[in-house]
This record gives structure tokens, C-alpha cells and sequence, in this order.
């Protein structure tokens, strides 16, 4: 049942979560992704999903993701990603999404000015459709991962089930106690069809047994196939 | 002929900046007791080759100063020029 889809991975100077998540895409559900390099200008027809991997593109020069955001490739992603094409950003990819406009708001420097490499429990609400509540784990690796936003966009997230995805450990303000990201916010969904994800967490690096966890699964299904899809079923987990 | 344009890039008052942060505090542990605040932001030299039309080059570096250099949620911009 996966042979329709045609996941993208886009490639920048300094992405290095690439192969980890074409293998996981490979090996978990049998999908054949391909890697593009950022200088492309066109994504051919049958890809059906897009994804900007992690890492540290252009070496965060400037802000993290904002030369990523004007590389060649990213008005092809851009007008797809309008058009609906389920798109997804992982960590530094999330910094691009942002930078990019396809999704409100940035990634600042910790709070701490330091850099988090933990598995950080989080709740997650859903992207393309919203359901209950969910507690997973998934691991986080970053500098620049304290979302922000003015109290206006923040509020029309919240109308909007814009925020996909929390931290569960808040300080007194409400702000996430690991990275100091408002309102706890780990990842937003947008888009004209609720297709447009960004998450700073990784979830190919929990997406099977032997990777002491695979609640990315559930993130990388949703994405992937969508909430009621029966293909959620079809992969090898 | 102005050819040269220095952009300086801040964070936002309201907007929380880390290394600030950090920087004022070895500053006041160092005497400078009475200091507010401290900010870090970023200096981008712009200089051009060739002596252009000066009006030209300046709303060019307006339009990639508000586009790319600084990212206006969170950062301000300003322009200065060096007459050489």
C-alpha cells in the first residue's frame, strides 16, 4: 500500500539527519525516498511528500534555516507546500519552515545558551487531523530550539489546533523548562491543509524497537498517511 | 560616493537574548554594577564594487535587510552609511 507514495528529503551544506531518515522511511515502511540537493529548482511529479531534514544548514550562519530558506529548491517547496503537499521539517528543518514563511513564528537560542541533547517527554495532539492527547518520548539535539512568537500568532495557533506538539515540563511562565520555547511549543502544523508540520524533537531517531523507542512512528504515520488511513496499519512496526 | 553600508541587526526589546544575558552578567561581576541591559546583535559590512547609483543600492539593502539579514519577528534593522 505504499507504493504511491514518493516521500523528497531535501539535502543543504550541513544537513546530517538525511540518511537517518531515509533509512527509517526505508526500512519502517518501505517507501523509496529520494535526496535532492538544495541547488535543484523542480520536484518531479510523483513525489507526494516533502521533507527538510536536520542538522545545521550553512553552518546556522546568519540565524538557523534563514540561508536554507533562499536556496534554489525552496520555491519549488514552497509553492507545493501551499498547494497542500504534506511537508515536514525536523529540527533544522523546522528552523527552515519558519525562515521560509511556511510556518509562523522562529527558533531562538536556548534560554540557557546551551545546547539539549535529551529525550525530553512531550504531549502530541496531532498534525493533519487533531485526536486525543498523546504522552510520547522523543529525543531533542539543539541550540536554537526556543520557538517564538508574538502573543497575537500564539493565540491564533491555540484557535487554530496549530500546536501539534508540547513539552511537558514548563517553567512558571508557561515556557518550556528544556529550551525556554513559548508555550512549551515543540511543533506547529499549518498550511492549507494542515499539512505543513515543523518539530524541533527528531522522530526517525525513535522510530523502531531497536532504537530504545518508536514513538516517532506515530508522528512519521501521521505525516506520512494521516490520522484514519488504513496504511497506518501496513508498515513493518 | 557612498560605497560601503553597515547593517546592524538587534533583538527585539521584548525578546529574551542569551548572550546578553550571559555578557552582563561577567560585566557586572567585573564593577560594571549600574549596567541596565546588555544586547548582542550582528554587523554585516556591505561593500559595493563599483561606485552605482547610491539611492539604488540603499533600497536594495533595505529590501535584503528585511528579507534575509534580519528576521522581523524577532530582530530590528538599521542602516548605516560610510561615504568613502
Amino acid at each position: 500500500m505504499t507504493e504511491n507514495i514518493r516521500p523528497a528529503i531535501i539535502v543543504f551544506p550541513a544537513s546530517n539527519c538525511e540518511k537517518d531518515m531515509a533509512q527509517v522511511l526505508q526500512e519502517v515502511f518501505s517507501l523509496s525516498p529520494i535526496l535532492v540537493w538544495h541547488t535543484e529548482t523542480h520536484l518531479s511529479n510523483d513525489i507526494t511528500h516533502v521533507i527538510l531534514p536536520g542538522g545545521f544548514s550553512f553552518g546556522d550562519y546568519l540565524r538557523a534555516g534563514a540561508l536554507a530558506a533562499h536556496s534554489p529548491i525552496m520555491a519549488e517547496v514552497k509553492r507545493l507546500a501551499r498547494f497542500g503537499l504534506p511537508t515536514l521539517g525536523v529540527c533544522n528543518g523546522f528552523q527552515i519552515l519558519c525562515e521560509a514563511k511556511l510556518l509562523p513564528g522562529v527558533l531562538l537560542r536556548n534560554h540557557h545558551d546551551r545546547f539539549v541533547c535529551t529525550v525530553s517527554r512531550m504531549t502530541w495532539f496531532g498534525a493533519r487531523q487533531t485526536h486525543v492527547p498523546q504522552t510520547i518520548h522523543l529525543p531533542i539535539a539543539h541550540r536554537d530550539g526556543r520557538f517564538y512568537a508574538g502573543d497575537a500568532t500564539i493565540d491564533r495557533l491555540r484557535e487554530e489546533d496549530g500546536i501539534a506538539l508540547v513539552y511537558d515540563d514548563a517553567d512558571e511562565n508557561g515556557d518550556a523548562l528544556v529550551n525556554g520555547a513559548k508555550a512549551c511549543i515543540a511543533g506547529i502544523v499549518g498550511g492549507p491543509k494542515r499539512n505543513i508540520l515543523g518539530l524541533m524533537p527528531h522522530p526517525e531517531r525513535m522510530a523502531s524497537e531497536h532504537m530504545l523507542g518508536s514513538d516517532g512512528l506515530r508522528i512519521l504515520k501521521d505525516f506520512l498517511f494521516g490520522q484514519d488511513d488504513e496504511r497506518q496499519n501496513d508498515c513493518k512496526l | 560616493m557612498s560605497k560601503k553600508t553597515r547593517v546592524v541587526v538587534t533583538v527585539k526589546k521584548d525578546v529574551l537574548d542569551p548572550a546578553g544575558v550571559a555578557i552582563k552578567k561577567e560585566l557586572v561581576r567585573q564593577g560594571l554594577v549600574d549596567i541596565a541591559d546588555v544586547r548582542v546583535g550582528k554587523v554585516i559590512d556591505i561593500t559595493f564594487r563599483h561606485n552605482g547609483d547610491p539611492q539604488k543600492h540603499l533600497s536594495l539593502i533595505k529590501a535584503v535587510s528585511h528579507n534575509l539579514l534580519s528576521n522581523p519577528v524577532v530582530e530590528d534593522f538599521a542602516l548605516i552609511s560610510d561615504d568613502e
